[in-house]
């Protein structure tokens, strides 16, 4: 008859704190920055793709990001916690990326208003069924496009506190604001954004 | 709380309610905020549906799944990942 001592499951072993990797980057050890990479990457593709609003320019500034954050990690000074410094990155590679971006995409004056597109959507109110998964996937993409339109201020905020989930102390780390700023500019993000998707709300 | 309602329940003057609409959805958990509040919004129906329509944009954002990274983008991430790191050894 088999030992009960047999069936025991020894722990997994617990995950290296961000800050002993980054000490071992800032030691040399590459192997533990690209831990830091595989354990972040996604958050922080998540920002940058709700910030630029498509896939390659979310791509080039997570990769700035990252690079960035390699080539100055030896001057991280542990006064706040990597992710925050590294989100912090994310988010002004992705605003400094948006900046030129609206440079270069000049409009003409003459050019016609397209209305439709500052008008809410006209959904039918279907609560169950496919139609309820269509209007789902249409509020996804009008929260995305909404969010997209915020101004930079607001957008930076809303994207960190709402779609991100950090907390507002979190944010103000991120952003270097004050946590006060950072409830005065996420309400008023929220009413911007509550303008744009009022037929769903 | 001051109400100046007019005939139409539209509510012009609550300027007070709507800062409080601000902290309440932003997360403050004031009992005596929320008392206040939502007695107004009984009340007010400008204010009860601005309630309404914040409370339901931040339940939608936080439902809102996180973006797949695509495998393109991830591979990009790591040929230049491992290009810098590469650099970096040289030195």
């Amino acid at each position: 008859m088999p030992e009960h001592k047999q069936l025991a499951v020894s722990p997994l072993p617990l995950p290296v704190p961000d800050d002993v990797l980054v000490r071992r980057v800032q030691a040399g050890n590459t192997e533990a920055f690209e831990e830091l990479v595989r354990r972040y990457e996604r958050k922080v593709y998540n920002i940058t793709y709700r910030l630029m609003g498509n896939e390659q320019d979310a791509s080039e500034a997570l990769q700035d990001a990252f690079m960035r954050a390699f080539r100055f990690i030896g001057k991280f000074q542990f006064k706040s916690s990597f992710f925050t410094w590294l989100y912090r990155i994310a988010t002004n590679v992705s605003l400094s990326k948006l900046r030129k971006r609206e440079k270069v995409q000049t409009v003409s004056l003459d050019q016609p208003v397209n209305e439709a597109g500052d008008l809410p959507f006209e959904i039918p109110d279907i609560k169950y069924g496919p139609e309820k998964l269509m209007k789902q996937r249409e509020l996804r993409a009008a929260l995305q496009k909404a969010v997209e339109e915020l101004p930079e201020d607001y957008r930076s905020v809303v994207v960190l506190r709402d779609l991100e989930g950090l907390s507002n102390e979190e944010v103000s780390k991120v952003m270097h604001l004050s946590v006060a700023a950072v409830k005065s500019r996420l309400h008023r993000g929220r009413l911007v954004l509550r303008e744009k998707l009022v037929s769903y709300l | 709380m001051k109400k100046s309602k007019k005939q139409t329940g539209e509510c012009h003057d609550c300027g007070e309610a709507k800062e409080l609409i601000a902290r309440y959805v932003g997360g403050d958990e004031d009992e005596e905020l929320a008392r206040r509040l939502l007695l107004h919004a009984q009340t007010c129906s400008e204010c009860a549906t601005l309630l309404r329509s914040l409370r339901r944009l931040v339940h939608y954002c936080s439902l809102e799944p996180t973006c797949e990274m695509p495998v393109t983008v991830r591979r990009e991430l790591w040929v230049t990942i491992q290009r810098e790191i590469h650099t970096r050894r040289r030195e």
